[in-house]
């Protein structure tokens, strides 16, 4: 069983950032609401070098929580850097290194079940089922809560309206 | 006209609106943002997007919003700010070409308990409970969707 609650929603920034930063506070971010930890987190990384010293990096992270013994909250996030280049900017008299490019993000969230829901059958699911209804209308909101959070979070991040 | 898995409130291509001038987007994204809340959706973003022009930038922003008014119906709304073009700071908030497009639609048996027996979900829809949907949930929407229509006028000075 799968519900989905965010679906590939897009946060996409052309201009100058701290892409590093942005990197590692979400990175934390993840780890601090308790979804992800130093190992488990990054499934692809992959940066391609293109002309004029630009860079491309495509970066996919599963972050996961396990809820209960039946379902595991999820939230997957997608880079795509387009173009990026580094440049320097001077803020309050200091001079910072930051990234210019097409910044895209995209966060997905989702409920799945494990083996032990799926195992259930006939009428055992159904008591399950009926049982589990307003808990899982719970689970759904907590989800929703946690993933527009990180959501507005990225956004905030990068000065976009929230 | 048959009622099928969802009913589309909006004209073909949505409610568009077009200004171009001085566009508080602040504070029109925080009043949609509210409107929402107020009138109990859950709000998410489909897409958020702002590039960095030397002519000004571009925003494009595509508001989602959805209401589960029973077991069986769910009112979903889109806004979606669908480019703002050359948006430049001035005195009172941004200049810019704005393209609003407002979308509302009502979703049927969302939670897909239907989805087996197609042929009574048919029934239900077509006969069992085809007046309430004309005269009670249909009435409903379409005023909310006429409501934040008003709204988004209001705050770029337009005639409602």
């Amino acid at each position: 069983m799968k519900i989905e609650i965010l679906k590939l929603q897009k946060i996409k920034w052309e201009g100058i950032t701290d892409f590093p930063e942005l990197y590692k506070y979400m990175k934390l971010h993840l780890e601090d609401i308790g979804y992800a930890d130093e190992r488990n987190l990054e499934t692809r990384y992959i940066e391609r070098a293109k002309p004029e010293g630009k860079k491309q990096l495509e970066i996919s992270w599963h972050a996961v929580k396990k809820k209960s013994d039946f379902f595991v909250f999820n939230i997957d996030t997608n880079f795509l850097i387009l173009g990026m280049s580094d440049t320097e900017l001077q803020e309050e008299g200091i001079k910072r290194k930051m990234q210019k490019g097409v910044f895209e993000v995209r966060v997905s969230s989702y409920i799945t079940s494990t083996d032990k829901w799926d195992e259930l059958k006939g009428l055992q699911k159904m008591y399950e089922r009926m049982i589990m209804k307003k808990r899982i209308d719970e689970l759904i909101k907590e989800l929703y809560e946690k993933s527009t959070a990180y959501f507005s979070y990225i956004k905030t991040f990068l000065g976009l309206r929230d | 006209m048959s009622v099928g898995k969802e009913m589309k409130i909006h004209p073909s291509k949505g409610i568009v609106i077009r200004y171009k001038g001085i566009i508080d987007i602040d504070s029109l994204y925080k009043d949609v943002k509210s409107w929402f809340k107020k009138n109990d959706y859950d709000y998410f973003e489909k897409e958020n997007t702002e590039k960095n022009k030397p002519q000004g930038n571009t925003l494009i922003i595509k508001m989602r919003a959805e209401r589960k008014v029973d077991d069986y119906v769910r009112f979903d709304i889109g806004v979606d700010f669908d480019e703002i073009l050359r948006v430049k700071k001035v005195n009172k908030g941004y200049s810019g070409d704005a393209r609003i497009i407002i979308r509302a639609e009502m979703i049927f048996d969302y939670y897909n308990n239907w989805k087996t027996i197609p042929f009574l979900f048919y029934i239900y829809n077509n006969l069992i409970i085809k007046k309430k949907i004309y005269t009670f949930y249909f009435p409903k929407i379409y005023n909310e969707m006429m409501d934040l229509n008003s709204l988004i006028k209001k705050d770029l000075g337009l005639i409602r």
